[in-house]
């Protein structure tokens, strides 16, 4: 079973509801399956946004932040999900999928630093370039007119000495 | 000087030859067994006068690598304030990598983790935190990697 991390915005509750109301989320979360490993407290912040309470039509700007780290299957979690968002005493709630393995990777910003010219990326490019008739046509007759610009003798004699 | 120079450039040899004598001069009762070693380390050592070839070289340069790669940080989208550090104040969008200078996996997961955090609830979503706004610059948006593209 995955681990996701549930966050849990409240609206500005006594302690009393406070813990009613965790104590209903964590019950949902085992009803449907989960195993909660964790509850923690992010503590009372300001939110980045204003949010609207429902039923009463308070606006929150700061409020409590929870988070429950609960294993359970996907299907269920959407289910938990959209009970914990009816919920009259949540303003916001997320769940966030944490992943169990790290992708191994590179740093290739040494690559991305090169001049274009020996950049890879740059290379595999130009092996799959193929000019059309035109476009080499067009390169022809841009190099032949520069060419042609370079003035083979002076117009007039230069005086001599 | 000119006597020095000329010294310097002859050293390896000179200084081998200088040691064989001393040796020969305090040690008279063998002095022939000596030398004779000491010639034939002489013609080991010219086989190994030879250049060497290395695998590698020893002058490289070490790789550079980003800011995330380089300080080993994590991004997580609870951390919002690291996060912001990487969003415009003007315009409150993701800087693109050629301003950011991260290496392509870093600056994916970037704006992935930016795209979750706001969802989530932490990150305001069209502007910077104003609580934010005088962090510390991690990189200048005025002297891009590349030039921007204005597109």
């Amino acid at each position: 079973m995955p681990l996701f991390e549930f966050t849990v915005i409240t609206k500005s509750l006594s302690k009393a509801d406070l813990i009613k109301t965790l104590t209903r989320a964590g019950n949902v979360l085992l009803e449907k399956g989960a195993v909660i490993e964790k509850v923690e407290s992010l503590g009372h912040r300001d939110l980045p946004y204003k949010k609207i309470a429902k039923q009463t039509g308070d606006s929150v700007y700061a409020s409590n932040y929870f988070l429950f780290h609960a294993h359970m299957s996907s299907p269920a979690r959407l289910e938990a999900k959209t009970i914990l968002r009816n919920d009259l005493d949540t303003v916001h709630v997320e769940a966030v999928l944490t992943p169990t393995e790290k992708p191994e990777f590179e740093c290739n910003l040494e690559e991305i630093l090169k001049p274009p010219a020996e950049r890879e990326s740059v290379q595999k490019l130009r092996e799959k370039q193929r000019l059309c008739h035109f476009t080499r046509q067009l390169i022809y007759k841009k190099t032949e007119k520069e060419w042609k610009a370079i003035p083979k003798s002076y117009p007039i004699a230069p005086p001599r000495d | 000087m000119l006597r020095q120079l000329s010294r310097f450039s002859l050293t390896p040899f000179l200084h081998r030859t200088v040691v064989a004598s001393s040796r020969a001069c305090s040690s008279t009762s063998s002095g022939s067994s000596v030398v004779e070693e000491q010639h034939k380390a002489s013609s080991k050592c010219s086989d190994d006068d030879e250049p060497i070839e290395l695998s590698r070289n020893p002058y490289e340069k070490e790789r550079r690598k980003c800011l995330l790669c380089k300080t080993g940080i994590e991004l997580d989208y609870k951390n919002a304030r690291l996060l912001q550090q990487f969003v415009s104040t003007f315009s409150g969008r993701v800087y693109d990598r050629h301003i950011t200078g991260l290496c392509d996996h870093q600056q994916n997961k970037l704006v992935e983790t930016i795209a979750i955090s706001r969802k989530a609830g932490y990150m305001p979503i069209f502007v910077k935190d104003p609580k934010y706004v005088r962090d510390p610059k991690l990189f200048d948006p005025l002297r891009p990697l590349r030039p921007h593209s204005f597109a």
